[in-house]
């Protein structure tokens, strides 16, 4: 019995490898850290390179062991490594790179070991939410990726702006683990099984266990909590407070990998794996009309309220919310789709999409900044297009993207979601996609602002020759996928079609 | 315990989790909130152990329990750090005298 399980138990750790290793990688960072430093927190300058390569190193053994994995048949274990975890390790893991470099020159040496192996830890959190395959996990899962941000936001700076965005983060996510928990005990109570898989499965069969009145509450629950971290509207207040607040590398991390964990989670919760036929119960459709609600609202709230704001971090957490919105519509129409395209399918594009945007946007704000000061209002970026152009150019290319204009990916990810949404063939699908149209046109007029401010006006600032290598890398990148992806979508289909 | 069933349980603990949520909108002291956090948390520890004592889930339901009190405990430690750094900052825990983030 013992060596069973102990058997068991060794099977399932090979599926997390990558993550072991992330994690081992920030016991070594968070153990090795104090002796390198003095009782005042200082430690000798250019540190913060070793342990950005030393990071760098592990998220590469990570990556080429993801590489060589492949997905497995779901067990009753407490780990999976179904398509949908192979493609969230994947992503997750090129974003670890990303932000390495975004965070690269952001924070003092003295503080780098923390905030590298926080980083670290974001991203082991998030690869082990698609690969749990159980409740206690997955719940575990969320907590190592909001306990580490805490720590994220607070370390690059300690003035009173960053205090209050990191408390107000630190209470509004405790709050909203305290509603997935309580949705999750009423499941498990009611369907009578911490196992992922065994839930949906029962669920489908519509064997409820006691009290089955709790399972709408319990779905409720769960979105709601897991509608702060996608910041959806009425759970985003909080967005546009601590992405001014908080260091630029803290914003583009809360921008998108906290959206990652939330509609991974979502997926894993409300729509079980395995496909069951249109009528099935699921955590999804006892909600009724609600995620349909929550797609609308959040839609035209964060693009109404973007196209108010002056600071470009404020405007760019409102058009995260939108963003938000946008894949709401893909998790709505879910895999119910009749014919073309699947929702789900066209979310996960639509996330992959907006990552590298969103980021590529922020490590543009950090290339733009000088040390001493950081571009806050829309006015700071006027006349980028003279000081620095290539900034101001790549910088507008996000931009496009985000409006969904060709020749960018954000255009074939805003395509799929309304084609998704089109052909689910029902009036509220079709709703859907109109909205969805409609605030597209809304949007560019904010985002068509910036770069009007980047082009038609006068330098509001002497020319700066402050470089920003890693985060210009960082730009470079992601922005090799906006456009690469818009040539050669199928590179990204075919990763995508491993998960359903 | 014959007299007392499964729903007075899930009754106090959704109680629990009211109050914590009460506590959460009304309290303005940072520590208070943390505390309404608890509750929160507790309320639906006790869902776990209950359902785990009164059907056929078992120690499933308690090892979900330790979990959680476990988490609840590394979740106050980087709260208070982060109290303690604020009360440096403002002399205060009130959450209303941070003011520097508005539109």
């Amino acid at each position: 019995m013992l060596d069973a399980l102990v058997e068991a138990l060794k099977g399932s750790l090979s599926l997390v490898l990558p993550d072991i290793v992330l994690l081992a990688t920030v016991a070594v960072v968070f153990f090795g850290a104090p002796f390198l430093t003095d009782e005042r927190g200082r430690s000798e300058a250019g540190l913060r390179h070793r342990w950005s390569w030393l990071a760098l190193a592990a998220v590469g053994f990570s990556g080429w062991l993801w590489y060589q994995s492949t997905p497995v048949e779901v067990g009753d274990g407490p780990f999976r490594l179904d398509g949908l975890a192979w493609f969230v390790r994947g992503l997750s893991l090129a974003t670890l790179v990303v932000l390495l470099l975004v965070n690269w020159n952001q924070v003092p040496d003295g503080a780098s070991a923390e905030s590298i192996g926080s980083l670290l830890a974001i991203g082991a959190g998030v690869n082990l939410i698609a690969a749990s395959n159980d409740l206690v996990y997955l719940f575990l899962a969320l907590e190592l990726v909001s306990i580490p941000t805490y720590l994220f936001l607070f370390l690059p700076r300690r003035d009173a702006a960053a205090q209050e965005a990191t408390t107000k983060y630190f209470l509004l996510s405790a709050f909203s683990s305290g509603l997935v928990l309580f949705g999750m005990s009423y499941v498990f109570g009611v369907v009578g099984s911490t196992n992922l898989q065994v839930i949906g499965q029962a669920l489908a069969a519509g064997q409820n266990g006691p009290l089955p009145m709790l399972l709408p509450v319990a779905a409720i629950l769960l979105i709601a909590g897991l509608g702060f971290r996608i910041t959806a509207v009425p759970f985003h207040f909080y967005a546009p407070d601590v992405f001014q607040g908080a260091g630029t590398s803290g914003a583009a991390m809360l921008s998108f990998v906290p959206k990652v964990a939330g509609f991974v989670a979502l997926i894993r919760l409300l729509i079980p794996s395995g496909w069951m036929g249109p009528d099935a119960q699921t955590l999804a459709n006892l909600t009724g009309p609600t995620v349909w609600w929550l797609a609308v609202i959040t839609m035209f709230v964060g693009n109404l309220l973007a196209i108010l704001q002056t600071d470009v971090r404020r405007l760019l957490a409102f058009s995260s919310i939108a963003h938000a919105g946008y894949m709401l519509v893909g998790f709505q129409i879910g895999r119910e789709t009749h014919a073309g395209i699947d929702g789900i399918d066209a979310l996960l594009f639509y996330l992959t999409v907006y990552g590298a945007m969103s980021l590529g946007a922020f490590a543009a704000l950090i290339a733009t900044s000088d040390e001493s000061k950081r571009y806050e209002t829309i006015d700071d970026l006027g006349g980028l297009s003279r000081t620095r152009p290539a900034v101001a150019l790549l910088m507008t290319l996000f931009l496009f993207s985000m409006m969904g204009l060709p020749p960018t990916a954000g255009f074939l990810a805003k395509l799929n979601l309304f084609f998704a949404a089109w052909s689910q063939g029902t009036e509220s699908g079709r709703w859907l996609a109109i909205f969805l149209a409609v605030n597209a046109a809304i949007a560019a007029w904010y985002y068509l602002r910036i770069i009007a401010a980047m082009y038609l006006r006068e330098p509001a600032h002497a020319e700066n020759r402050h470089q920003e290598p890693a985060a210009s890398v960082a730009m470079a990148c992601c922005a090799l996928v906006v456009l690469g992806l818009f040539f050669a979508p199928d590179w990204l289909w075919r990763a995508i079609s491993v998960v359903s | 315990m014959d007299g007392v069933g499964l729903e007075a349980y899930l009754i106090v603990g959704a109680i629990l989790f009211g109050c914590g949520f009460a506590c959460l909108l009304v309290k303005r002291n940072a520590i208070a909130i943390l505390m309404g956090v608890e509750l929160l948390l507790n309320g639906a520890n006790l869902n776990f152990l209950a359902f785990a004592r009164f059907t056929s889930l078992g120690l499933d339901g308690q090892v979900i329990g330790l979990f959680v009190i476990v988490l609840a405990a590394a979740e106050a430690a980087v709260a208070l750090a982060i109290a303690l750094n604020f009360y440096n900052n403002h002399l205060s825990i009130d959450v209303d005298s941070a003011k520097e983030l508005k539109d």
